[in-house]
């Protein structure tokens, strides 16, 4: 009986221990930048960390062009990012979070794309979307749509609370392909 | 004085009421024909079932009654005894596990629908070209830039598409 039980308990360790570790294995983690001087320590409690990731993915199989940014805002205070090309497209991305409950946020994400076709004229086109989500989950975005080899570019925008960024030591993001 | 209600004519001939009001009760009855007539009722009810009870059980009918069952316990098949073991137990409970963790992150990735907005098709402005475009979003205060390299091929029937990750992840893109 007894040694029935001990490797039920040999069986289990090992498979969870495996799906941690390949867990742990998909995982990356960012260091947080030192928070703006002109946000007042006392708001800490209302700062989000805003996490994002550029993929621009090449059609032939190159590795692809990858960075990633951090930057601070505070609760339904709005961030702008400029997505630039000089040759081709420009987006802006407007992220604006709120702190619902503990364990979930409000975020309005809305859009602008300007993007220039063969015959030189420029393309408008805009909208917004509200999420729900839990703190520390992405939201991403394809400008250019999702469908294989029609993907240039993928922006993922992940969305945590200061204090819970700062307790796990930084900014987790798993990979996404 | 009302009638009493039968419940408590009942409890009033059971000997349930305590005195003063059994006095009382006692003084209604004798007085009222309605009152009188049902415990008239109980007692008559009550000596049927004393009745009953004095009646024997014909000796016929229960030597009848035991051949039956004699008959019926030997044709009987035996109760299987199940045995649960520790492992099986352990099994049992690590399934339960499991489905008890299926469903709670089948019922907290449920959650609310976003607002999915529908994306109008471009539009073509023909008022300022692109680098104008950049110059006026590098220019607006609190906003990030970031440079993408390259030269893109961008086409022209884009649809963009914006999802959250838990469905992303659901969609196995």
């Amino acid at each position: 009986m007894q040694s029935i039980l001990r490797k039920v308990c040999f069986v289990l360790c090992i498979s969870f221990s495996t799906l941690a570790f390949t867990q742990n294995a998909d995982e990356q983690v960012f260091d947080l930048p030192p928070v703006d001087a002109q946000i007042s320590e006392n708001l800490y409690s209302e700062l989000f960390v805003v996490f994002i990731r550029t993929t621009l993915q090449h059609p032939n199989g190159e590795d692809p062009w990858q960075r990633h940014d951090i930057h601070y805002t505070l609760n339904n205070t709005q961030l702008s990012l400029n997505f630039i090309n000089n040759d081709a497209m420009a987006i802006q991305i407007s992220v604006t979070p709120q702190k619902r409950t503990k364990d979930s946020l409000l975020i309005l994400v809305s859009w602008q794309l300007w993007f220039s076709t063969q015959n030189n004229s420029v393309k408008y086109m805009n909208s917004a979307n509200f999420f729900t989500i839990k703190p520390g989950e992405r939201i991403i975005f394809y400008p250019f749509g999702s469908q294989k080899g029609h993907q240039p570019i993928v922006i993922e925008i992940l969305v945590d609370t200061y204090e819970h960024a700062h307790e796990q030591g930084g900014i987790k993001v798993r990979k996404l392909f | 004085m009302k009638c009493p209600d039968k419940e408590l004519l009942s409890a009033f001939f059971d000997n349930e009421v305590p005195s003063p009001y059994r006095e009382v009760l006692e003084d209604h009855i004798r007085t009222c024909d309605h009152c009188s007539s049902v415990i008239h009722k109980y007692a008559k009810m009550h000596e049927q079932l004393l009745d009953l009870q004095r009646n024997e059980i014909v000796p016929e009918v229960n030597k009848g009654v035991l051949e039956f069952c004699e008959k019926k316990l030997k044709t009987m098949p035996a109760t299987p005894h199940f045995h649960i073991t520790w492992p099986v137990l352990a099994a049992a409970a690590a399934f339960m596990l499991f489905i008890g963790i299926g469903l709670s992150v089948l019922l907290f990735t449920n959650r609310t629908n976003e607002i999915m907005v529908e994306v109008k098709p471009a539009t073509t402005v023909s008022e300022y070209s692109l680098s104008e475009v950049v110059d006026y979003l590098s220019k607006q205060q609190n906003s990030r830039t970031i440079e993408i390299p390259g030269q893109l091929s961008i086409e022209t029937s884009i649809q963009p598409t914006i999802v959250r990750e838990a469905d992303f992840n659901r969609s196995g893109k």
